[in-house]
């Protein structure tokens, strides 16, 4: 049945996107794809507004500047900005391929901003043009409407232009000549009766003495080695012929490697040619889009991740392993005998593992919500990692009207203690025979008996809040100097406000037994200093611009900057204030961000700002709004996180609008 | 994990609203045989808030932040260094991390011991730099008696300040440097338009903006001309 509906949905899909859509060219297998709206941007700022405004002027500038004046606007540049643009990566057999498809309306203007040093390659067949780069092979290729810019590399082999493969191997013989000739000396002029070692020698091994004892033993090796050089030329060869010799030897090796960097580099061309003919020989494919399995609108996860929503760009990501798996080059590489990886199962970690985003431009807010799914034993680690219960009382201690923002995290201890050591052994158990795999699991399993997760959840649970509660002014004292009639100095003590923050941290914690056996140790050492119920860290004070006191209460352990309000959470007289919104972020989700930009924006002094903004900050006071981030617990295999950026409504179309009249607005004296 | 995050977060926020400006004083009491003190004061106790919470991370900007250790230890050099000076004797030091005031004093026999105090160092950012900085900065002739503070702009200053980015030039937004010249005789002229003579005439002061200094619109060059008894 859900097969059938799957099916039904990815049918109507079909149907639904016009059949000059240039998703019909994206192959069903694709690893990922992004998706730009070009109707749905069009819609919330009409071309013409947006050629008016700044940004198109400056666009339009240099579009006019780049093709010598044939392109003076977006318009004019020959894509159809009403449909839509994709790109979509491949990954077949270790090669990756990218491939942008943009919708054209006037070939003729998508010429015009080319070069003329493209332009002379441009090859015309069928009903299409394309050029390719010499070098990385790209190939540009176009019809009457249709656009596809694509690039490719193989991953899969190992790239010798930087490997070891670069350099001759060197054998024995080579390796003793080169260590002979780096303690060899510097002073040629050797004649039959001097036999005994030159200086430098001398020197070398006066140092080598100095140093660890293995070092020792190899320099004394080489220094023999030198030594019997030494005597060989000594007996038969004059300095000159010596010196002859070596330069021919030099000269022969120069030679030789200059004939092997010339066969590599014509089989690096041979292989760059061929990597050339076929993503050409793609890039056909693709225009013409006639795949036997279909194009991704037959592949059900994609149709059942990006939906058929109303938002502005989806990006989606298939499956990470496969991308991993073939990205790391396999014998030098990160996955390779010599990589880190090749002592793990990257598959374990990513295996099945998707992403869809999606940004939507709504009228008062831009949304980027993103959506992960994991195979069913990474969810199982995760359930436990994230079954965090987020402590009610910590809403207790913060007040709306001052709060600049806060994080919040709801972790499980407990969970995470649990989970760890099977996923490091999962991870590195590769199957396959490493030096690694036994150790980390005998270590995971030592690690899982040692600890109480029990015990140490008791300690730190997991959920913690730390929140900007307000930002003070603080007086603070410095020396200046004065002067008398005859410019004698007189140091003097002035003073002036700064703006410091005020930030309160609680976690829960269980364990005020050991929070109390901590204040005793700290008031016998003198760090600590009692104030009414809470304790100032005096050392803090000292070395930082804000003091900071600590307080055990209710099973929580708080840390803040305001003795204020430390003092009014001891005596029970903190006046709270907190939305239920904020209240329902904070426990329904794993981790929540926020920021109250518009009341930080208004508070942070003006003196602070650049001075090219400071003429700015009524604007950005009024447009600043609240920024929130969300990610929520697992459901079944899927964890979903929410990005919301509030817009002002005030002068802004919408939310994409509001983002280009901020651009305009902070540009406006850069011109 | 969580101590790192709190640290962090504040000092972000401090570093963004706290100021940051500092002043360097140079001060010479000259004796009418050309032997004198000197006392260079760095003085960054405005912006104590700032650079407290500058001392709490390793690098800012890109640049490593040193410790105290680090401070003291280049304290130690320098005053190790101006002992090998000719001259030069009763080296003093005074560091203050609490203020964040720092200074260096010495006696020198003759004016000209002044000059090898920054004679190498200059050779040094001349080669490395490409600058053309003179060498000699002092001179005092006691025939007549013109004490002279030479000076000579490279415009490269100009161009490695337009290489910063906006935070680090911020830091020049309010600093300042002060030269004050003490005499035993009077003095008569300056030829520095912007350095004051006191009330008593025993005395000249110039103070300058640092970034008048960096773009070349204000100098420290003066030859003050002593009257002859």
């Amino acid at each position: 049945m859900k097969k059938r509906l799957l099916s039904l949905t990815a049918f109507c899909f079909a149907i639904a996107v016009s059949a000059q859509d240039l998703i019909t060219k994206i192959p069903s297998d694709a690893s990922a794809v992004v998706t730009i709206k070009g109707k749905r941007i069009t819609d919330l700022v009409s071309l013409n507004d947006f050629s008016n405004s700044k940004l198109g002027q400056m666009l339009g500038e240099q579009l006019n500047k780049e093709s010598k004046g044939k392109v003076s606007n977006l318009e004019s540049t020959g894509f159809d900005l009403s449909r839509n643009f994709y790109y979509f990566l491949d990954v077949k057999e270790g090669v990756f391929t990218n491939c942008f498809l943009m919708p054209l309306n006037d070939a003729e203007g998508f010429q015009n901003l080319l070069g003329e040093h493209e332009m002379e390659k441009v090859v015309k067949e069928n009903s299409y043009s394309y050029f390719q780069d010499e070098y990385d092979g790209t190939v540009t290729l176009w019809t009457d409407n249709t656009l596809i810019l694509m690039f490719s590399k193989d991953e899969s082999k190992e790239e010798e232009d930087y490997g070891y493969g670069y350099y001759p191997s060197l054998d024995a013989g080579v390796a003793v000549e080169e260590a002979v000739d780096s303690v060899a000396p510097t002073d040629y002029n050797i004649t039959v009766e001097t036999v005994e070692a030159p200086e430098t020698v001398q020197d070398a091994k006066d140092a080598t003495m100095e140093a660890a004892s293995a070092a020792v033993d190899a320099a004394g090796e080489a220094k023999d080695a030198s030594e019997e050089v030494v005597e060989d030329v000594v007996e038969e060869e004059s300095y000159d012929a010596y010196t002859a010799r070596l330069e021919a030897e030099r000269q022969a090796n120069s030679e030789k490697r200059e004939v092997e960097r010339k066969k590599r580099e014509a089989e690096r061309a041979v292989k760059r040619e061929k990597q050339a003919k076929v993503t050409l020989a793609k890039a056909k494919e693709i225009l013409v889009g006639n795949y036997a399995q279909g194009s991704i609108l037959r592949n059900s996860d994609y149709l059942k991740s990006v939906g058929k929503g109303g938002e502005e760009a989806t990006a989606w990501i298939g499956d990470f392993g496969k991308i991993y798996s073939q990205a790391i080059p396999e014998l030098y590489g990160l996955n390779g005998v010599l990589g880190p990886y090749s002592y793990m199962d990257v598959d374990k970690l990513y295996g099945g593992m998707t992403m869809v985003a999606k940004l939507d431009f709504e009228e008062d807010n831009v949304a980027l919500r993103t959506q992960y799914t994991v195979d069913e034993q990474m969810a199982d680690y995760y359930r436990q990692m994230y079954n965090g219960k987020f402590n009610s009382k910590f809403a207790s201690y913060l007040n709306e009207d001052r709060l600049l923002g806060y994080w919040s995290m709801n972790m499980s201890v407990e969970g995470m203690l649990n989970a760890y050591p099977d996923l490091i052994e999962i991870i590195f158990d590769t199957k396959e025979d490493n030096m690694y795999s036994d150790g980390v699991s005998i270590g995971a399993n030592l690690f899982s008996l040692l600890i109480d997760e029990e015990g140490a959840a008791e300690i730190i649970r997991g959920d913690a809040l730390l929140a900007l509660t307000d930002l003070s002014e603080r007086t603070v004292t410095y020396t200046d100097y004065e002067y008398d009639e005859d410019f004698n100095r007189k140091e003097i003590e002035k003073t002036k406000t700064e703006t410091v923050p005020d930030f309160l941290f609680m976690m829960t914690s269980e364990q005020q037994q050991l929070y109390n056996k901590l204040v005793r140790i700290g008031l016998r050492e003198g760090e600590l200093e009692p104030m009414n119920g809470i304790y100032k860290i005096k050392s803090v004070g000292q070395s930082a611009p804000f003091d900071v006191f600590i307080l055990f209460k209710d099973d929580m352990f708080l840390i803040g900057s305001s003795k204020r309000d430390m003092m009014a959470i001891a005596s029970g007289s903190f006046a709270s204030k907190l939305s239920s919104s904020h209240k329902r972020k904070m426990k329904k989700n794993v981790t929540s961000m926020y920021v109250n930009g518009k009341k930080i924006i208004a508070q942070i002094p003006l003196e602070t700002y650049p001075s090219d903004l400071r003429d700015k900050i009524g604007f950005l006071t009024q447009n600043t709004e609240d920024v929130y981030f969300t990610f929520e617990k697992m459901k079944g295999n899927t964890m979903k996180g929410e990005m919301i950026w509030n817009t002002a409504t005030t002068g802004h179309q919408n939310s994409f609008d509001y983002f280009l009249n901020m651009i305009e607005a902070m540009v406006a004296d850069a011109r | 994990m969580f101590r790192k995050l709190i640290t962090y977060t504040c000092i972000i926020v401090c570093l963004s609203f706290c100021t940051s400006c500092f002043d360097i004083l140079e001060e010479i009491n000259l004796n009418e045989d050309g032997s004198g003190n000197m006392l260079v004061t760095l003085n960054m106790s405005k912006s104590k808030t700032k650079l407290a919470s500058i001392m709490l991370l390793d690098s800012i900007n890109g640049y490593r932040v040193p410790s105290e250790d680090d401070m003291n230890e280049a304290m130690k050099d320098a005053v190790e260094y101006l002992e090998k000076i000719e001259g030069i004797s009763n080296i003093k030091k005074t560091k203050d991390f609490e203020n964040y005031i720092f200074t260096v004093a010495c006696n020198f026999g003759q004016v000209d011991n002044i000059n090898g105090v920054f004679k190498e160092l200059i050779q040094k950012q001349n080669k490395k730099g490409g600058t053309s900085f003179t060498t000699k900065n002092f001179s005092f002739n006691s025939d007549t008696k013109i004490f002279q503070r030479d000076f000579t702009y490279d415009p490269s200053i100009k161009k490695s300040f337009a290489t910063l980015n906006k935070e680090d030039k911020k830091i020049f937004d309010d600093a300042n440097y002060t030269a004050i010249y003490r005499f035993k005789e009077l003095v008569k002229s300056v030829s520095n338009k912007n350095a004051k003579i006191s009330p008593n005439k025993k005395a000249v002061m110039l103070r300058i903006d640092a970034l008048s200094f960096i773009l070349g619109e204000k100098n420290v060059q003066n030859k003050i001309q002593l009257i002859n008894k």
